[in-house]
This record gives C-alpha cells, sequence and structure tokens, in this order.
C-alpha cells in the first residue's frame, strides 16, 4: 500500500490493487517547507515554548492532530493510502485483523481466525451477533458479503478490487456485476462461506485489511457518493464531520462493544480526536511543541537530524523504518541491460550512502527487495558496496568502456530530484549520460503503464506485510510492464512465486521467498535503494501511538495523561 | 450607460466562455488518463476502461465540452474525480474562508498603503525615505516567507495567535497581515503617483489659497480626484484576491478556494480544476465589471455613452 497521503494524492494518489508508491511520504511533505525548516532549525536551537509544556490539558479534551495532505477517502471501498487506512480502520469493522506486530490475526467480527478447508479453498467466518452499525443495520453476513461485492463492481471505482478477484465468480462479476459472486455464500445470519478458484496464502490478509470492512448496504445505497464524506461504520469512532482539505473529526461511538476482548479490537480509548487538514510540516512542529497540537504528521526533512540530536525533542519523535522499497529499475528486455554485466556495473555504481544523506536520514539504505519489518526479509544478503571503479571494468567488460546513454524518468516531487541527481552524478562517473525526466505522478504512471520507460525510479509500499506483496507484485512476469517495471522475466521465478502462494507452511513458505528473493537479486533486475522511515511528532502525554506496521496509527488506542 | 453595462457584460461572459475552452483544452492535453487517476495505477484495464465511459471521456471532445457547458449554466459542474464531492457546493462551502480572508486582507492593505501613500506624497525627506523602504520590502519580499516570519515570530515566539488553522478574528490577522503588507507597497505608489498627479494642478492651489487646512485639501480635494487608480487596482486586487490566495492559504493551512484549485491540480482532478478557475475567473471579470461601472460615480468627468 502506499503511503499516499496523497495523492496522491493519489498523490496523492492512490494506485490499483497492487499498488506503487505514490510519493514519499514525509519526505515530499518535509521537503515542501523547506523554506521555512530554518526557523524550525532555530527553534530547535533554543527557542520555543518549551517542549515541557506538551499540550497539557485533561485527558477529556479532543486529542488534536495535523496533516499537510488531505485524508483520500474514508470509505472502506476506497481508501488505498496511510491517511485513509487508519481512519477507515477506526470506524468500520472486519471480520479479523492484525496483531500488534502485524504478523498474526486476531478475530474482530468473526468469532476466531478460520481455518482454511478443501485444500485451501475454503473459509467459513462465524460472526459475532450484536455488533450494529451507528443506524442500527447490524453487522451481519450480509453486510460483509454486500461488501466486498461493492468492491468489485465496476461503478463503485474501487481501486483495490483485485484483491478480491480470485473468490469464485469475482472477476467475473467485476467484468458484470449483475447477480451474486458465486463464492461468497450467506451460510445463515452470521455465518459466510468464501471460496476461491486457487489455494492463496494471502487471502486471510485481503480479509484484513479496510477495503473488507462490513458495510451498510441501505445507507451506501442512500448517499451514494456522499457515503465517502459521510460514513457510516460500526467501529470504534464514528465520523463526526469531514470536510476535504479541511477537518475530520472523529467521535467515540459509544454503542461498540469489543466483541472478541483482545486488546486490538478494543473500544475508543478517547472521545474525540480532531484531524486539521493543509498544515504545512513546520508549523505542524511548531503546533505540537507549544502545546496547541498532540500529533504532526509530517516532518520537515531538512531538519530531521537537527531536531532528533536535539535532546528536546527526544521524547517527541517517534519513528519505524516501513515496509516499503525504493529501487532504480531498468528495462531488462532491451539493450544495453539485456547484458548481466551492465546491471551488475549498475549495483556497484550507485552510492545509496549518499542517496540516504541528500534525505536526511529519513530512509535506510538496503541491498535487497524485501523491507526490514516484513516477515522473509534476509540479513544475510550484504548487497554490493559503492564501487565506480569496479562498475567501469564491467563496463568495459560488456563492451561499453566509452559507457553509453539512458532516458530516466522519475516523478517530480520534491525529494525525487534530489535521489535522481545523485543517481545522474554517479552513472556520469562510470560514463553513462542520463536524462532525467522529472514528470507529475501521473504522467510517471502513464509512462509507466506504457511500458516505454528505460530506466527510473520506482517505489513500493505493503499493501499487506506478506512478503509476496514484493515478491510477486513486482517480479512476476504477468505484472509486466505496470508493477514490473524491469520486464523482469524468469519462468521458474514465476513458478516458485505460484508455489509459495499456496504454501500452507509458514516457515516453509518463508524460505521459498528467501530463495526466490536471492534468484532475483541475482539477475539484478534492479538496484534497491533504500527503505523510507515512519516519522511522527507527538506529544509525550499522547499514550497508545505505537507506530503499527500495516495501519500505522490505530486511533482508537490513543489517549492523553 | 445602459449600453456600456451590456457591452461589458456580454465581454464578461466571452471571457469566461475562452477561459474554459482553454481550461478545458489544457486540462486534456495533458498526457493523463483521468479514468486511471480515480482507478488507481494498478487497477485492471478493464476497471479503467469502466470507468472512462462513465465518465463519458469515450465521446468526442467537442461532445464532452458542449454538455459540461451544458451542464455549468444549470449550475452543475460535476463531482470531483478524487472526493466525489459536488464541484459548485465545495466551491462555495469554501468561499467563504477565502471571502474572508480576502476582505480583511485588501482592507490592510488599503489601510497601510493609502494612508503611506498620501503622507509620501504630501512630505518629504526621513519620511519618504522610510516609505521608500516599506515599498521595496513590501515588493521583495515573498508571500511565504513574511507568512512564516510572521507565524514564527507572533505565534510560536510569542504566542499572540494561533498557529495557522482557522477560527475567529484572532485566526484571520496574521494571513490578513501577510497579505496586506505584501500588497500594501502597490497601493501606496499607486497613491503616491496620483496624489503626485493632483496636488499640481490648480484646483489645489485654488483651495490653499481660499485657506482650507492642509488636511481638507488634501483629503477632501487632492485624494478624491487621486482615488480613480486606487479604485481600478482595488477591483482587481479583490478581484484576484477572491479567485484564490493561494499561497498564503497554504502557508496558513486556510481552507479556502486556493488551496481546493492547487489540491484539484496536484491531483489532476479535472472537474474541480474546471470549477475553480471559472469560479476564480468570474470573480475577477465581475469585480472588474463593477469597478468600471462605478467610475461615473467616483469621477463626474467620466460618463458612458
Amino acid at each position: 500500500m502506499t503511503r499516499k497521503r496523497g495523492e496522491d494524492e493519489a498523490n496523492p494518489y492512490t494506485s490499483g490493487g497492487r499498488r506503487r508508491v505514490s510519493r514519499r511520504d514525509f519526505l515530499k511533505a518535509g521537503g515542501a517547507s523547506l523554506a521555512g525548516a530554518a526557523l524550525l532549525g532555530a527553534a530547535g536551537c533554543g527557542g520555543g515554548q518549551g517542549g515541557s509544556s506538551g499540550g497539557g490539558g485533561s485527558a477529556s479534551r479532543p486529542i488534536q492532530v495535523t496533516t499537510q495532505q488531505d485524508i483520500p477517502h474514508t470509505d472502506p471501498a476506497l481508501g488505498y493510502d496511510t491517511l485513509s487506512w487508519p481512519v477507515i480502520h477506526a470506524t468500520f469493522v472486519t471480520l479479523i485483523t492484525y496483531n500488534k506486530s502485524g504478523e498474526g490475526f486476531v478475530p474482530w467480527a468473526a468469532t476466531e481466525v478460520p481455518k482454511p478447508e478443501n485444500g485451501g479453498h475454503k473459509y467459513v467466518f462465524n460472526i459475532h451477533k450484536g455488533l450494529k452499525f451507528t443506524d442500527g443495520e447490524p453487522v451481519n453476513a450480509q453486510a460483509f458479503k454486500y461488501a466486498i461485492e461493492r468492491v468489485l463492481d465496476p461503478k463503485t471505482k474501487s481501486p483495490v478490487a483485485d484483491f478480491y478477484t480470485n473468490i469464485v465468480g469475482g472477476a467475473a462479476y467485476r467484468k458484470n456485476p449483475k447477480g451474486d459472486v458465486k463464492g461468497i455464500k450467506v451460510l445463515s445470519p452470521y455465518r459466510i462461506e468464501f471460496d476461491l478458484e486457487k489455494p492463496d496464502q494471502t487471502f486471510l490478509q485481503t480479509m484484513a485489511i479496510p477495503p473488507a470492512s462490513a458495510v451498510p448496504q441501505k445507507a451506501v445505497e442512500k448517499a451514494g457518493p456522499n457515503f465517502d464524506t459521510h460514513p457510516v461504520g460500526s467501529g470504534p469512532f464514528m465520523v463526526k464531520q469531514f470536510s476535504h482539505g479541511s477537518k475530520l473529526i472523529l467521535v467515540k461511538n459509544k454503542s461498540y462493544k469489543n466483541p472478541s476482548g483482545s486488546p486490538e479490537t478494543t473500544e475508543a480509548k478517547s472521545n474525540e480526536i480532531d484531524i486539521t487538514i493543509g498544515i504545512s510540516p513546520t508549523t505542524e512542529i511548531q503546533r505540537v511543541e507549544s502545546g496547541q497540537n498532540d500529533y504532526a504528521f509530517d516532518f520537515p526533512s531538512a531538519q530531521y537530524n537537527q531536531v532528533k540530536n536535539n535532546p528536546k525533542y527526544k521524547s517527541y519523535i517517534k519513528s519505524a523504518v516501513s515496509n516499503t522499497l525504493w529501487y532504480l529499475f531498468y528495462n531488462t528486455q532491451q539493450k544495453p541491460f539485456t547484458d548481466p554485466k551492465v546491471r551488475l556495473a549498475f549495483q556497484y555504481a550507485i552510492d545509496k550512502k549518499r542517496i540516504a544523506q541528500v534525505l536526511a536520514g529519513l530512509v535506510v539504505p538496503t541491498n535487497q527487495i524485501l523491507p526490514p519489518h516484513m516477515p522473509g526479509y534476509d540479513p544475510s544478503i550484504k548487497g554490493y558496496p559503492y564501487d565506480p571503479e569496479k562498475a567501469r571494468s564491467l563496463l568495459k567488460e560488456a563492451g561499453y568502456g566509452n559507457g553509453f546513454h539512458i532516458e530516466f524518468w522519475d516523478q517530480n516531487t520534491s525529494d525525487e530530484p534530489k535521489v535522481d541527481q545523485v543517481i545522474q552524478n554517479n552513472l556520469s562517473q562510470i560514463g553513462i549520460k542520463m536524462t532525467l525526466h522529472s514528470i507529475s505522478f501521473s504522467e510517471w504512471i502513464s509512462k509507466i503503464e506504457s511500458g516505454s520507460a528505460q530506466a527510473g525510479v520506482g517505489a513500493w509500499s505493503q499493501d499487506f506485510p506478506d512478503p509476496s506483496d514484493f515478491l510477486d507484485v513486482l517480479f512476476n512476469s504477468n505484472q509486466i510492464p505496470t508493477n514490473n517495471q524491469s520486464h523482469y522475466s524468469n519462468k521458474t521465478v514465476d513458478k516458485e512465486l505460484a508455489q509459495a502462494l499456496i504454501e500452507t507452511n509458514h516457515k516453509k513458505r518463508l524460505a521459498m521467498y528467501q530463495k526466490i528473493q536471492r534468484q532475483i537479486l541475482a539477475d539484478n533486475p534492479i538496484v534497491p535503494l533504500y527503505n523510507q522511515k515512519a516519522v511522527y511528532f507527538v506529544n509525550p502525554k499522547l499514550k497508545g501511538t505505537d507506530i503499527h506496521p500495516v495501519f500505522y496509527q490505530i486511533y482508537q488506542q490513543w489517549y492523553l495523561t | 450607460m445602459a449600453a456600456y453595462a451590456l457591452r461589458r457584460i456580454a465581454w464578461v461572459v466571452f471571457t469566461l466562455f475562452l477561459v474554459s475552452v482553454i481550461t478545458f483544452l489544457i486540462a486534456f492535453v495533458v498526457p493523463v488518463n483521468p479514468a486511471r487517476v480515480v482507478a488507481g495505477p494498478n487497477a485492471p484495464q478493464s476497471v479503467v476502461n469502466s470507468i472512462y465511459h462513465q465518465l463519458g471521456l469515450d465521446r468526442p471532445l467537442y461532445d464532452q465540452y458542449l454538455s459540461f457547458v451544458d451542464r455549468a449554466v444549470h449550475g452543475d459542474f460535476g463531482r470531483s474525480y478524487r472526493t466525489q464531492e459536488e464541484v459548485l457546493p465545495t466551491i462555495l462551502q469554501r468561499f467563504p474562508y477565502t471571502a474572508e480572508l480576502a476582505v480583511a486582507g485588501v482592507i490592510v492593505e488599503l489601510v497601510i498603503g493609502v494612508t503611506t501613500g498620501i503622507v509620501v506624497a504630501v512630505k518629504r525627506g526621513f519620511v519618504e525615505g522610510i516609505s521608500n523602504l516599506f515599498v521595496l520590502i513590501g515588493l521583495a519580499i515573498p508571500q511565504f516567507w513574511l507568512g512564516i516570519i510572521l507565524l514564527f515570530f507572533l505565534a510560536y515566539k510569542i504566542p499572540l495567535f494561533p498557529l495557522g488553522g482557522t477560527g475567529g478574528l484572532k485566526a484571520l490577522i496574521l494571513p490578513a497581515l501577510t497579505f496586506g503588507i505584501t500588497g500594501a507597497a502597490f497601493y501606496t505608489r499607486m497613491t503616491r503617483a496620483g496624489m503626485l498627479e493632483v496636488l499640481n494642478e490648480d484646483y489645489i492651489r485654488t483651495a490653499k489659497a481660499k485657506g482650507l487646512s492642509q488636511s481638507a485639501v488634501i483629503l477632501k480635494h487632492a485624494f478624491r480626484n487621486a482615488m480613480r487608480v486606487v479604485v481600478t487596482m482595488f477591483g482587481m486586487d479583490l478581484g484576484y484576491a477572491l479567485g484564490g490566495l493561494l499561497v498564503i492559504e497554504e502557508v496558513f493551512g486556510w481552507p479556502g478556494i486556493g488551496t481546493l484549485a492547487w489540491q484539484a491540480v496536484q491531483n489532476q482532478d479535472i472537474p474541480m480544476i474546471m470549477g475553480t478557475v471559472l469560479f476564480a475567473s468570474f470573480l475577477i471579470v465581475a469585480a472588474n465589471l463593477v469597478i468600471d461601472l462605478l467610475y461615473p460615480l467616483l469621477d463626474p468627468r467620466v460618463a458612458y455613452d
């Protein structure tokens, strides 16, 4: 899933079923406020109202949150970004959800996490009785069936429909949404069965993410497109007000009772959360520091290291390496990238540490495809050191002693050009002339879709914490060119990816993915660049804000002390 | 006068027509598929095609434009691609924020700019030097920078005002000052020039010879006649401000139509781009029309046949 407060959002932009990172989250937001960063730096060096003020106030006052980017959606069928998902996760209920580490599931509306039946073709969920939408409708099997059918219906324009086409009849329903999806069976009002075309170990993941939330049919049909700003959910919070680009207010849903009793499905621990939209990152930080706000989404990248190293702010910064990957890609089916030596030369040519430096330490260089918190991450992979001399000799061996010229495509948001310039400089040192096309996200997507981008920077952020979400999405030949931007095609890898998807033994499955990853890396279809850090500036009196690997913010856990 | 007014209104309509055509064409020349923007980059082609059809993008461009105009004249500017919200109600919901800020900002501009302009035209020496310095700073300082400085000193270091956002007079003051200070320099110059021109006129000498006080001469006789140029500028300025104070709204997190337009452009949200551009254009040409029609009231020498 993209960190796409965007868009961008989309950029704001969000992308589709399997999706591309549309923006450099925190970095972009930070870069947008470079002009003000110096002032923040000044504040960090001794000014300010004192980090101890911390918001004060009683625990009953609304929690104040700020974000620069608009929150794209509150409708579960439309939300597909890391600003929308925390809101939807707080206001709607799924059958199951993630545990604290994000590596396992706990039941939510369901009474238990089901085991696959019929060789992995069937999953049956029993649903708690008594859960209701805020309009009084029951949260039952029909509500979940309707939710998935609605996502599949092209009229909904859901970007995540692809997740559910493995359900029997799902693909046909997406083309012609008439009748019912055959593979979703309401066995009784509180019992639902899903039949799959083929076994898929990621099915439960797709049931735990917000698009699978129950939605009330009557309210949806009555509201039409307005459901996105006037959602009717059944989760721990309700949306009291949503004005795009301005304000989103969540209030505690007093009728919500924790069905499973587990901490992950808790009732809201605060009465109200006010999210103010459109505040610049520098001001966001100042607001938290002066006590006007409790949580700032955006961090001015230019000053991150300075603020991070200031003891005064130590208790304010929350950060975690997120499951994201930025990478350099090139079309492996076109010369000169058909030559393995040229691809290998690129591995030695790129100075990842320099890139991390220009991005102000908000990223961590990486040598592999899977991010550090993704199951299957392999710490034994060391990658290639920055060695332009070695890169030059490899090019010479490949017959490109005089270098060559490439066309390079990347987005023009604030931090991408910085990365591109480092790459351009690195490549020029080994004799490669790079023409940079710095374009908008929408144009970039169009370029990638056409399959004509020779090289560029791509990015991916998880939809759910499963290695298939990186390896299958980015390197299966059936993803050329949309996600597999390198046009990488290895029949053995394709076959092994298909096998890993249905393997039921978790340990064995992870070993399979590690083997696949090593094979892909040996073929050098990309240069892995870095993983991004999720960084927030938080009033120390605000508790329960641990960054979740999937949802980032779990609003229902937040409370003021 | 009536004939002139009708001619000017016809020009307003024609201007808006041109703006709509140009904006529409630009929106479609950009190499982006709006259906892809709605569906997301990785949605299957079948979904993209379906959305493409639902949005009517598979129809000829002229047909799309005509149906846009048809709906627009009935007040229907469609729905945002990104948020699904109706365009016109969204603009109208945001407009009061921009209007509030625009009016406050222009008042600050006028008060500072006109006062300084008059003083500079009348006084010389040290005061003139100070004023010139102010004008230079006002002209040179970017709005976003001044906004950040004001926020830093008057909201962060000395917490007199809120750090961005809306809500009451206190929240309005800093953005209005940002607009006013940067814009006042122009008014100072225009007022000064207008006043200097008028102060050499015979009727000013006559007024002085009659023994009128200096303030009466300046305010009643000179300024009234110098005001035409200020009013002209005021009309353009207010129209521009109402059309969207993009930079200031961004700096202060002010949810007006400037930020709405900016978000629409970022999102390739064509209906919202069309709506905000047309709305802003309408306000600018309407403000100019009103000012033109008011000229005869301000200056009896101006008469429209």
